[in-house]
């Protein structure tokens, strides 16, 4: 097996402590860095997104990997040109004011970093004032994710909505929304621009908001 | 039938056990180094200061428990805590290994019973919740079902409400925070007349939990310490996620999910020693492919019953348990097999208050025909526990002799006095084939929703009087009236 096969195989498999070795293995080789980038590291974390997706796999799996894609990345990273790390964009995700339930927007957060976007997650109970702050430290951020758990936090939701819109930055970003009491019904009714039930699918609507095919 | 006379307090010879003494003290050991060494996050100032004041290492939000002070807590809190029903009649004695069933809490959606669809949880919903569980002879407290849609910000005070209209008995309440609880609390004290005589015979135990893992909020801790001030009970149960929000294993979230009870046991009788609680949560594995919590999962079981066991055992506190849920999505074979399994498992694991019976969906949907068919098993489970009677009558030897080798037992008079122990079905189908065909050929899904379908249609709860009910809605107003003003 060339040692770029092995570098895609130690990624697919999490094995975290053989990245880096693997990585300087496949560069040795002859690999351009470009190659070891696509090939070794990014293409596996595709085929187990697709894995979780179609229920093959556990979750750790595909985190694991995305940690040692992470890993990889900033080895050859000083060898690559500007462009060659394709980002999906900056995303920011965040729990709701008033919630503590996180885990779902740790997943959703996860799974779009694993997918290409960049994510800034500003944790849990998170006030709408924060949210636009949020937005105003990161201005290139194309999408936000809010989660509620709560029927009754699900309301500051909207109300974060709002403070965006009273900010003049509504129009500067896609809001999707998600959640267990949260459905299409009420994504439409507070002007959200998404809605989605889990996390795998969470990602390919926010391709879809940030106009990339999954 | 309403045989609910026949026990609580189980008999079995050789009880389940899942620990050993040494095994107790692992975790104990576990819990105290993980509260010493990583301490918690405790998210309210005035807590913080009271724990510094008392030694505690704090640094930021992150406070540091040393093992005296967790031990001198432990050993405050009361083994036993008696529970009144509205009638003011003693319903529950929790402590030891006593048995009790109740619904669980705040659904976001129902399993409608008459069409089958999962629909938001609504104000009705609740009316036939709390007359449901009133009807059923073995549930023995009840919690609210769903969270209603319609009142999103004083839901936990209406919710409360139409608890107290439709049912005399006991209560565990959930609430947002002190000011929702303090609001329960009055129109408990509607009915009870003083807030001393709600301490005294209580109504509620209010429900709580730390935010796994090893972090406790600002409204969790502050309800804790409202509920100590005001000698109310209350629980502090972790709902932790294994694998997402505490260790996989076992072991491992038992240590982190003692480490999280012990750190809210301490601010609770700090608060006011002596102060009731009930101890013990959750530790669901999260399924890692749908990535929802599996609350019936055999782990779960286990770890319910094996912290329930550390509490008291090893604390002497009264036990918090979980009992008669399901994954399952509608009321079907799964949902009644992991149901009946749980019901089992607690009662003969002798956890004390044990909830959620109801539950589908993981906790997201409440289903009343669960709740129903619960009613028929815990009914069976408690005469499981009831065990062998031995006096000289129960013996039966001088009836042994009397029959003697070829004869019968039919027309004997002990087989007629001791058939009033024996179980009877009330929704189990036992006829033979040509009584069942003739009856309709139902099946026992068919019985329970006819059964569901008749309480919420004919069933009259006991009313509250015009005082206590003027006095509710008062209250209700003035609730709703804060929250218009925010
Ligand atoms: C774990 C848990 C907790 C933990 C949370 C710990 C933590 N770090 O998150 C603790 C113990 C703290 C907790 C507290 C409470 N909880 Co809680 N909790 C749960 C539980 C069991 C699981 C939630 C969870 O993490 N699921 C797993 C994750 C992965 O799923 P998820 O969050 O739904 O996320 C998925 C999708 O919804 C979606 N998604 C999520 N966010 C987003 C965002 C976007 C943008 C998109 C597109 C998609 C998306 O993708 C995710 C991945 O697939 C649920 C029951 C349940 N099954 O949901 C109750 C539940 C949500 N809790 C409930 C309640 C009532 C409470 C309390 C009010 C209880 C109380 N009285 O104290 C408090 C509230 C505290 C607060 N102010 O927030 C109720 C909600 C009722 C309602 N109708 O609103 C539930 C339904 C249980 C119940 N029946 O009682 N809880």
């Amino acid at each position: 097996m060339s040692k770029l096969s092995e570098l895609a195989v130690i990624v697919e498999y999490g094995k975290l402590r053989e990245v880096e070795a693997a990585v300087a293995a496949a560069l040795d080789e002859g690999n351009a860095p470009i190659d070891v980038l696509n090939v070794g590291l990014v293409d596996p974390i595709n085929v187990l997104g697709e894995k979780f997706r179609l229920g093959e796999i556990f979750v750790p799996e595909l985190l694991i990997a995305s940690r040692c894609m992470k890993t990889g990345v900033e080895k050859v990273r000083p060898m690559l040109s500007g462009g060659d790390v394709k980002s999906l964009g900056r995303a920011i995700c965040a729990t709701v004011a008033g919630d503590m339930h996180d885990i779902g927007k740790n997943l959703v957060a996860l799974l779009m970093g694993s997918a290409g976007f960049e994510v800034v997650d500003i944790g849990m109970d998170v006030e709408p004032e924060a949210v636009v702050e949020a937005l105003r430290e990161n201005p290139d951020t194309k999408i936000i994710g809010l989660s509620a758990l709560l029927t009754t936090t699900m309301y500051s939701m909207k109300d974060t909505i709002e403070a965006l819109e009273e900010a003049g930055l509504r129009d500067r970003v896609k809001v999707m929304v998600g959640g267990a009491p949260v459905n299409q019904k009420f994504a439409d009714q507070i002007g959200a621009d998404g809605y989605a039930t889990n996390a795998t699918s969470a990602v390919d609507l926010a391709k879809k908001l940030v106009g990339v095919s999954g | 039938m309403d045989r609910s006379d026949f026990n609580n307090v189980q008999k079995c010879g050789s009880p389940l056990l899942f620990l050993t003494r040494e095994e107790m003290e692992l975790v104990h050991s576990g819990a105290l180094q993980v509260l010493r060494e990583v301490g918690s996050d405790i998210q309210h100032e005035g807590a913080r200061e009271m724990l510094r004041k008392v030694g505690c290492g704090v640094k930021g939000k992150r406070v540091f428990m040393p093992e005296g002070l967790v031990e001198w807590a432990a050993r405050q809190a009361p083994s036993h805590i008696h529970v009144y029903d509205r009638d003011g009649n003693i319903a529950m004695d929790l402590g030891g290994r006593n048995v009790y069933y109740g619904t669980g809490s705040d659904c976001p959606t129902i399993l409608d019973v008459y069409t089958g669809e999962h629909r938001p949880f609504t104000y009705k919903d609740m009316e036939d919740g709390a007359k449901i569980t009133d009807a059923l002879p073995q549930l023995d407290f009840l919690m609210c079902c769903g969270l209603m849609y319609d009142y999103p910000v004083t839901s936990y005070e209406h919710q409360y409400a139409v608890m107290l209209r439709n049912s005399t008995k006991p209560q565990v309440v959930t609430a947002a925070n002190r000011e929702s609880i303090s609001n329960i609390t009055k129109m408990a004290i509607a009915v009870r007349g003083s807030l001393e005589e709600l301490s005294k015979r209580p109504l509620f135990i209010m429900y709580n939990e730390p935010t796994s893992p090893l972090n406790h909020t600002f409204d969790a801790v502050d309800k804790l310490i409202y509920c100590a001030e005001n000698q109310l009970p209350t629980n502090y149960s972790p709902c932790m996620m294994t694998g997402a929000t505490g260790p996989i294993t076992n072991a491992g979230g038992l240590i982190q999910a003692d480490a999280e009870c012990l750190a809210g046991l301490v601010i609770h009788q700090l608060a006011r020693p002596g102060a009731p609680i009930v101890f013990g949560g959750a530790m669901y594995n999260m399924d890692l492919k749908c990535m929802q919590p599996t609350y019936c999962s055999p782990e779960s079981i286990v770890n319910n019953i094996a912290l329930a066991q550390i509490g008291r055992d090893l604390y002497h506190v009264p036990t918090w348990g979980f009992t008669g849920c399901s994954g399952g999505k509608v009321f079907d074979a799964q949902a009644m097999n992991e149901s009946a399994q749980y019901v089992f498992a607690v009662g003969f694991g002798g956890v004390n208050l044990n909830h959620d019976v109801g539950f589908m969906n993981y906790g997201l949907t409440f289903s009343y025909e669960m709740l129903v068919a619960a009613n028929e098993t815990i009914s069976q489970m408690r005469r499981v526990f009831d065990g062998v009677v031995f006096d000289r009558s129960h013996m039966a030897i001088d009836i042994i002799k009397k029959v003697g080798p070829k004869g019968h037992y039919l027309s004997e008079e002990h087989t007629l006095e001791y058939n009033a122990e024996m179980w009877l079905p009330d929704l189990t189908d036992r006829a033979d084939l040509e009584k069942w065909e003739r009856d309709g050929r139902t099946t026992f899904e068919q019985r329970v929703k006819a059964r569901a379908i008749d309480i919420i249609e004919n069933y009259k709860p006991k009313p509250l009087t015009p005082e206590q009910d003027a006095a509710v809605d008062e209250i209700l107003r003035l609730a709703d009236a804060a929250a218009e003003k925010k």
